[in-house]
């Protein structure tokens, strides 16, 4: 198979995962389950979930095959590493501050402030400022070979902060779950059914968008489509966010502080807490809860939602941070694919 | 060859260098204990502590802080309840605030209050707190509270003096969160 038809292939393969893993995305954040009674804010931002989660995963993955490539690059050489290395470093920074970005707007919601100096974050943070350096690094030695060295001896120093991050929440009380609490509503099958293949999906994209900018390094052209797939995932992506958030920028979106039901589980009245104070509605007819089940432990599972009532109808708003994180993805995959399409420099020879 | 050779030494001690600062940074992150805010003598903003609450039993209560006057009501054992003004200048921006008392490792105890709108706008009038809380805000030792049961021989001293946390937010892990079923929109 020739090297352009081969790269014709990979960038297919990337297009249609990583369309499939939008449309997971899409469907987790209508259709997922979520913890029906959480501590804070709207259960909703739960779904973040299915969003966060897989890209997190996928920044490690992107680090820890920057480490591996800089290890063999200075074990055994070759221009072919080198590539790699700063492949998955780029990726991986991208993808870092996404999850960084994404855990902040999610932690607004659930952990009550946006940055709380919890130690994972605190760490990922670190690990992102560590590789930021790779870059200024890389681009301050004039001499190829010397910045290549250099850089990827770096690269394999800057991974320290990847066990760092992940043994956080063990080492010092977290915001963050551990391990067993988190595998408690992982475990469950209709919600591993969605997260299982979202996190493989995103990882397995991560890598086959690290490795084609690899190839884009050694001076290989993108097919001409793929710039009007990236367009597709960008325009798709602010569809989706601007759907998502719609009720936002409709107004009238209010938190459930108390609700009450009929014997049959049905929605009789709200209190609301909303921009301009509370108040009390009650329904023309009593409504079946849009969360089910409507009762857990004596209580209605509505409470502490954020809804719209109008027309007699309740209707659950999803938090804005699975809004934007839910667009954001998309929108990162059409812009890496972007870069990928441009006309990529000639290639220096091997060395 | 050679260059590489020194270049992965170089790159496992530095590995090594940062782990350990990683480490350490990721240690001295974590937050205070409420026993610790002994030490602070004068008021104190921005501090993330970490308490446990202390179950409020059944009844009708006063809480006084300087020349102001709280009342709430708790009706079930609960870790905290809504105290509204009745009596002297108000403190802070709201008339009602949001009460848990919150003891550290050593026995240590403050009383949180937390604007009772801001409260419910994250909680409900129902929510579930963990029993361990992390909170943000301002550690004012000078400012004591001090809690009465209003009974038929008036209000009687059960609880204080303790100092004042004035709380700007509650920030919450979300562990128990998992522990619930898994729920669906229709």
């Amino acid at each position: 198979m020739s090297s352009g038809r081969k790269t014709g292939l990979l960038y297919a393969a990337a297009a249609a995962l990583a369309g499939l893993d939008f449309a997971l995305g899409v469907y987790a954040v209508y259709r997922a389950p979520f913890p029906l009674r959480v501590n804070l804010g709207s259960p909703t931002a739960y779904f973040n979930i299915y969003l966060h989660i897989p890209m997190a995963w996928a920044t490690y993955l992107l680090y820890t095959g920057a480490f591996v490539s800089a290890l063999v690059y200075l074990i055994r050489g070759g221009e072919k590493w080198d590539r790699l290395v700063q492949a998955f470093v780029t990726l991986g920074t991208v993808y870092a501050v996404f999850t960084l970005v994404s855990g902040m707007a999610w932690a607004s919601e659930s952990w009550g402030a946006a940055w709380n100096w919890d130690p994972r974050e605190t760490a990922v943070l670190l690990l992102l400022l560590a590789y930021l350096v790779y870059f200024a690094l890389r681009g301050s030695i004039p001499d190829p070979d010397r910045a290549a060295t250099l850089s990827a001896a770096y690269a394999v120093a800057a991974y320290s902060m990847v066990p760092v991050s992940f043994v956080a929440p063990r080492l010092v009380q977290s915001l963050h779950p551990t391990a067993s609490s988190f595998g408690h509503f992982m475990g469950r099958p209709d919600v591993m059914a969605v997260f299982g293949p979202k996190v493989l999906l995103s990882s397995i994209v991560a890598l086959l968008l690290a490795y084609l900018y690899a190839e884009r390094l050694r001076g290989a052209a993108a097919p001409g489509w793929v710039r009007y797939v990236a367009a597709g995932f960008i325009v798709a992506g602010v569809a989706v966010g601007l759907v998502l958030a719609s009720p936002y920028l409709s107004g009238g979106v209010e938190r459930v502080a108390a609700a009450k039901l009929d014997s049959q589980g049905r929605i009789v009245s709200l209190t609301l807490v909303g921009p301009e104070g509370n108040r009390t509605v009650r329904l023309p007819s009593p409504v079946p809860s849009p969360v089910q089940p409507a009762v857990y432990e004596g209580k209605p599972t509505i409470v502490s939602h954020l809804v719209r009532v109008a027309g007699g109808r309740v209707e659950v708003v999803r938090h804005w941070s699975v809004a934007l994180n839910a667009a954001a993805y998309p929108v990162i995959v059409g812009l890496v694919l972007l870069l990928l399409s441009r006309r990529p420099r000639q290639a220096t020879g091997e060395h | 060859m050679e260059q590489r050779r020194k270049a992965l030494v170089f790159a496992a001690v530095f590995f090594a260098a940062l782990l350990g600062i990683g480490l350490l940074s990721v240690k001295s992150s974590n937050y205070k204990d409420v026993s610790q805010l002994k030490l602070y003598k004068e008021p104190v903003r921005g501090l993330n502590v970490r308490g446990t609450t202390v179950p409020l039993q059944p009844g009708v209560y006063l809480l006084r802080i300087g020349d102001t006057v709280y009342q709430f009501t708790v009706r079930t054992v609960q870790p905290y309840a809504v105290a509204k003004r009745v009596q002297g200048p108000p403190i802070g921006g709201d008339d009602e605030y949001a009460l848990f008392l919150l003891r550290g490792g050593d026995g240590y105890t403050v009383a949180a209050l937390f604007s009772a709108k801001t409260f419910q706008q994250f909680y409900g009038t129902s929510p579930i707190m963990e029993q361990k809380v992390v909170v943000t805000g301002l550690y004012n030792p000078s400012q004591k509270a001090v809690i009465y049961r209003l009974g038929p021989d008036g209000p009687q001293p059960v609880a204080g003096p303790y100092p004042v946390f004035w709380v700007d937010k509650i920030l919450e892990g979300c562990h128990q969160s998992y522990e619930a079923p898994s729920g669906k929109i229709a």
